[in-house]
């Protein structure tokens, strides 16, 4: 089957927030780890660009949803890996709620309509 | 997150800026190495895979761009930058900079100087407790269409002891005396107020205490005095020790017990003097000002219909004087500043704040001149990628810091230009002397201050946006600017002469009637002539002391060779508080059915008063040393009454 084409742009509001704090709520990863990860678990369908996931990996980790140190990549890089904190894994269930809640909403609209 | 927390990072991002700067940086290149890494590992050769992960990376410096606009303290940061820039701006102009600040200071000092005069005059309250409760008291006679007038003594002690409408009513009686003892002899104003007077009005002292009902009788030996606070700090530097000293009053000790707080009206004379009821007090002269305080859950209508039932008592009762009498209630809102003055001071704050909004609109209009020169500037600025908000700052940034040294200026400005009406001592302009830059009027100069900045930046902020980038960066010599501008430029010179106008013809019309003031003929010569007064104690009533102290001093005077002539009057010319009497030219026919007696204004003057103040007699002659002296003089009438 072939995949969806890649959506490139910023999309719904809010929805990369939660794709990032859902891919490091298993384990801390690193800039472009968390890129290809979100891009694998979508099956492709969002392509988070350098420079929409730079600014809001800065502003969850200045809202306190992630904390970031330096370490070394799985290649032996210097990068810098974030983490996810409590304010985080709170923030994850609050989002995944209500997107569950907008998505039933959307479907059975889209259905009945 | 917690507030701690927040401020860290505020604190980190702004104050450790090239750390955070650096840190970013280091991200950004260890992210576009592992993308290089992992386009090798794919198979590219290195220098095609470092192409790749460039482009999958985009610009390195639009990342940091973006990241920095998410941060704490972002727009902080970007206005710092915005005000140094602006700052900049407006060094490189010193003319434009200079001409618009003190447009700017010239508009707000006058502002802030007409709120300041405004508030004291109109909004500040009276310095009286509960003063919404306190009236002023006036007789009238409407028959002889007289609507207000003082008190007599006697109606006074009356009304207050027959109404059921007051809690205190107090009476209050100009004089003036020669103070001696501490310090040199100085003539003060001394006046008599009944004991309740500032419980009526609702002041107590600062310092000390108030009359008591039982003080000032007369034939009491313990005289006793309250001072008003400028006098207190005037003449005794505001010594808290001054209660129980002596002062002489007219050669009398008297006691000082109290000290009042500042404040207007009433409670501004020098020194209070107690004065007692007396039971042969006069009905026929009308000296006293008298004020009430109306008791709790009293209407003024409530009290307006009990006076005028006294007044109905009071006519029955003593004929001869209170015959016709009523009585008039004014609320004390109304004191201070009378409907003209409240209306011309209304008409003041409008103008200025005219000239105020000519003063922006001509900034406006520079700096939209300015803004089309700078076409090109905000161009380049779309083009490196700063955002609609960020431009329209950035322009509202400069008159925004123009009108914040405009109104730095004007302030300092408003301060001299106060101390200069008040040094005028402009009469008519209520409390001019209680005009302060008091928190009220500093808050309204900041409100100006930063009304004036938006008001001045909205229209070049506007076309701030250049709509065409590309039109703007190749087009090297466009001075004229677009349609849009033109557009905008008209309306802001139409406003200015529309405004300039009305101010125009404003101050044409007060001209105007300024000048028919000026050209009121008061019947005498007001140029080199000086007035002081002089006040003498009781003893000189006495044998004549005062003439022949009157005919020393005017045989003096005349010594001097630049006197040409010289008189006294008992009340000086056009001063308000002007003595009157009837006339009562059929004598001895006191029959029903006479018509009213014909009111005159009286003066007790000195032969050489008409040549002093070249006054000239319809008819008849001038008085001379040969005319009985005081209390017998012939009537000499020279147009008043008729």
């Amino acid at each position: 089957m072939k995949a969806p084409p890649p959506v490139t742009t910023a999309l719904l509001q809010g929805t990369l927030d939660v794709l990032i704090l859902k891919v490091l709520k298993l384990e801390p990863l690193h800039g472009l780890a968390i890129s290809r990860r979100i891009a694998q678990v979508t099956g492709g369908t969002f392509q988070v660009k350098p420079g929409s996931l730079f600014p809001a990996l800065h502003r969850m980790e200045e809202a306190g949803w992630l904390t970031s140190t330096w370490g070394e990549s799985e290649n032996s890089r210097r990068a810098k890996f974030y983490r996810l904190t409590k304010a985080g894994q709170f923030q994850l269930k609050e989002e995944t709620d209500q997107w569950a809640r907008i998505s039933a909403a959307m479907a059975s609209a889209l259905e009945t309509a | 997150m917690p507030l701690w927390n927040r401020l860290s990072t505020l604190w980190r991002n702004l104050a450790r800026k090239q750390r955070v700067e650096d840190d970013l940086n280091a991200e950004i290149r260890s992210y576009e190495q592992m993308l290089v890494d992992e386009n090798v590992r794919a198979g590219s050769d290195p220098s095609r895979a470092r192409l790749d992960a460039r482009l999958e990376l985009g610009g390195a410096a639009q990342i940091q761009e973006e990241v920095r606009d998410v941060r704490l303290g972002a727009t902080l940061l970007a206005m710092g930058t915005e005000l140094r820039q602006s700052l900049r701006g407006l060094r490189r102009n010193p003319g434009l900079t200079t001409l618009g600040i003190v447009m700017l200071a010239l508009g707000m000092g006058a502002s802030t100087v007409v709120f300041s005069i405004f508030y004291a005059a109109l909004v500040q309250p009276l310095p009286f407790r509960d003063s919404g409760r306190v009236v002023e008291l006036t007789e009238t006679r409407q028959e002889r269409g007289i609507n207000q007038a003082s008190f007599t003594e006697a109606n006074f002690w009356d009304v207050r002891a027959q109404n059921h409408s007051f809690e205190e009513i107090g009476a209050y009686h100009y004089d003036e005396a020669n103070l001696t003892g501490r310090g040199p002899a100085e003539k003060v104003t001394a006046s008599f107020v009944s004991a309740g007077f500032f419980r009526a009005l609702g002041v107590s002292p600062v310092l000390g205490r108030d009359f008591s009902y039982e003080e000032g009788r007369t034939g009491s030996a313990n005289r006793v005095v309250i001072l008003g606070h400028r006098f207190w700090k005037t003449r005794f530097g505001g010594d808290p020790n001054i209660l129980g000293e002596t002062l002489r009053l007219n050669d009398r000790a008297c006691t000082v017990v109290g000290v009042l707080p500042p404040g207007e009206p009433w409670i501004n004379d020098q020194l209070y003097v107690p004065f007692a009821y007396r039971a042969n007090a006069d009905r026929g002269s009308w000296e006293f000002g008298v004020v009430g305080r109306l008791a709790r859950g009293v209407t003024a209508e409530a009290a307006r219909a009990d006076l005028k039932g006294i007044a109905a008592s009071l006519d029955r009762a003593y004929p001869k004087d209170d015959k016709g009498i009523g009585f008039h209630l004014e609320p004390s809102s109304s004191w201070v500043a009378s409907d003209n003055t409240r209306r011309a001071l209304w008409v003041l704050l409008g103008a200025v704040t005219f000239l105020l909004l000519i003063a922006c609109l001509n900034i406006a209009n520079l700096l939209l001149a300015r803004g089309m020169a700078r076409q090109r500037e905000i161009a380049v600025r779309t083009a490196l990628g700063a955002g609609r908000a960020r431009l329209v700052r950035f322009v509202m940034m400069e008159a925004i810091l123009l009108s914040g040294f405009g109104a730095v200026f004007g302030l300092a400005l408003a301060y001299a230009g106060l101390r200069a009406i008040q040094a005028l001592a402009i009469s008519g302009i209520p409390r001019l002397a209680d005009a302060s830059l008091n928190p009220w009027v500093l808050g309204f100069a900041a409100l100006i201050a930063v009304l004036t900045g938006v008001l001045s930046g909205l229209a070049p902020a506007l076309q701030a946006p250049a709509r065409h980038i590309a039109a703007a960066l190749r087009d090297r010599d466009r001075q004229t600017g677009s349609r849009r501008q033109g557009r905008i430029r008209t309306v802001l010179v139409t406003g200015e002469v529309a405004l300039s106008f009305l101010l125009l013809v404003g101050a044409g019309l007060l001209i105007r009637s300024f000048t028919q003031l000026m050209s009121v003929n008061p019947g005498f010569q007001t140029e080199n002539r000086l007035l002081f007064s002089v006040s003498m104690p009781n003893s000189y009533s006495r044998n004549g002391v005062g003439k022949q102290f009157l005919d020393r001093l005017f045989e003096r005077l005349s010594a001097v060779p630049e006197v040409v002539a010289a008189g006294a009057v008992s009340h000086r010319p056009v001063e308000g508080g002007d003595p009157g009497m009837a006339i009562d030219s059929s004598s001895g026919e006191q029959g029903a059915g006479r018509v009213a007696a014909p009111w005159a204004g009286w003066r007790f003057v000195s032969p050489g008063y008409f040549r002093a103040v070249g006054l000239r007699l319809i008819r008849g002659r001038t008085f001379d040393e040969n005319d009985k002296p005081v209390w017998g003089q012939p009537a000499n009438l020279p147009q008043f009454g008729a």
